[in-house]
């Protein structure tokens, strides 16, 4: 595994930014539903899939939620973020390359589905009842809801005359 | 435009179904909820037998921390936490059967159940 100075450089800044619109997030919280929340960071974790590549998104993403414990998490948060993180980062790696580029919208949905069904199989572990699958369906909905939001930032992003300016300083790195 | 449109409408509508689907989950629970069974770390530590009563409060303090449940008319929420979070206060209220209010950070979960598949059903 080679990673160039530039290369990580990319890295730092997108993980600086994902790491911004998490705590800025983390200060308004949607008081429709208490765990319910845009997930705006991930549209930098999207992008980043989309421009650099799968495996410096999973860094990006790992990096974004160990600082973002150290700085405002607690040990149950980690767990929440990391099942959380893993099992939206896993369906979406696995969906990016085979959906067109109109799709991005239906990976962002899926991921923020399986962000929300990882955090509940979170909870289920930490609190030892299967009860909590209760209130599963809501969960589904915010995360249908949530990505497909985030997902068509994304896609506009893609879809913007910024794609090429950005895809030439990524060719450069 | 050049790319497939339809595919894209057919993942919408698979979407839309799946939420119909949730709301039909959500409002199919009726308000038939009796028992609320309190669980710390997975241990049943208390039956409030029942919630149609006048607004009363429930303390519980053990070594995760302490919660105050409120029940009262149907309906059970927290009051007060001195949990991190603050999820379980913030969730409102529940009343139907199967809903649950979590508190992670306490291990703490208060479960509602109907009259039918309450733990002295069983017994």
């Amino acid at each position: 595994m080679k990673i160039s100075v530039k290369e990580i450089a990319l890295m730092a800044v997108l993980t600086a930014v994902s790491l911004t619109i998490f705590v800025i997030e983390a200060q308004f919280p949607l008081s429709v539903m208490a765990g319910i929340k845009l997930g705006l960071s991930n549209i930098v974790t999207l992008i980043a899939m989309l421009f650099i590549g799968r495996r410096d998104a999973g860094i990006i993403l790992a990096m974004r939620i160990v600082l973002a414990t150290a700085f405002y998490g607690t040990f149950v948060s980690f767990v929440f973020s990391v099942t959380g993180g893993v099992f939206a980062f896993a369906v979406m790696a696995l969906t990016v390359n085979r959906l067109d580029k109109h799709k991005i919208w239906v990976v962002s949905v899926l991921g923020g589905i399986f962000h929300n069904i990882g955090q509940l199989t979170a909870a289920c572990f930490i609190t030892g009842q299967s009860a909590v699958f209760g209130i599963a369906p809501y969960l589904i909905i915010s995360g249908i809801v949530t990505g497909f939001f985030t997902g068509i930032c994304t896609q506009r992003l893609w879809f913007s005359p910024l794609r090429n300016a950005a895809e030439k300083f990524v060719k450069k790195v | 435009m050049s790319y497939n449109k339809k595919s894209n409408i057919m993942w919408a509508l698979s979407f839309v179904i799946i939420i119909i689907i949730c709301l039909f989950c959500i409002f199919r629970s009726n308000s038939d909820a009796v028992h609320a069974e309190v669980y710390v770390d997975g241990e049943l530590v208390n039956v409030i037998y029942d919630i149609n009563v006048d607004e009363s409060e429930y303390k519980i303090s053990n070594k995760f921390g302490e919660n105050t449940i409120v029940y009262g008319n149907g309906a059970v929420w927290m009051k007060t936490s001195d949990c991190s979070n603050q999820v379980c206060v913030n969730f409102g209220k529940i009343k139907s059967s199967g809903q649950s209010i979590i508190c992670a950070p306490h291990k703490l979960v208060v479960k509602l159940v109907s009259k039918d598949d309450s733990i002295d059903a069983v017994q």
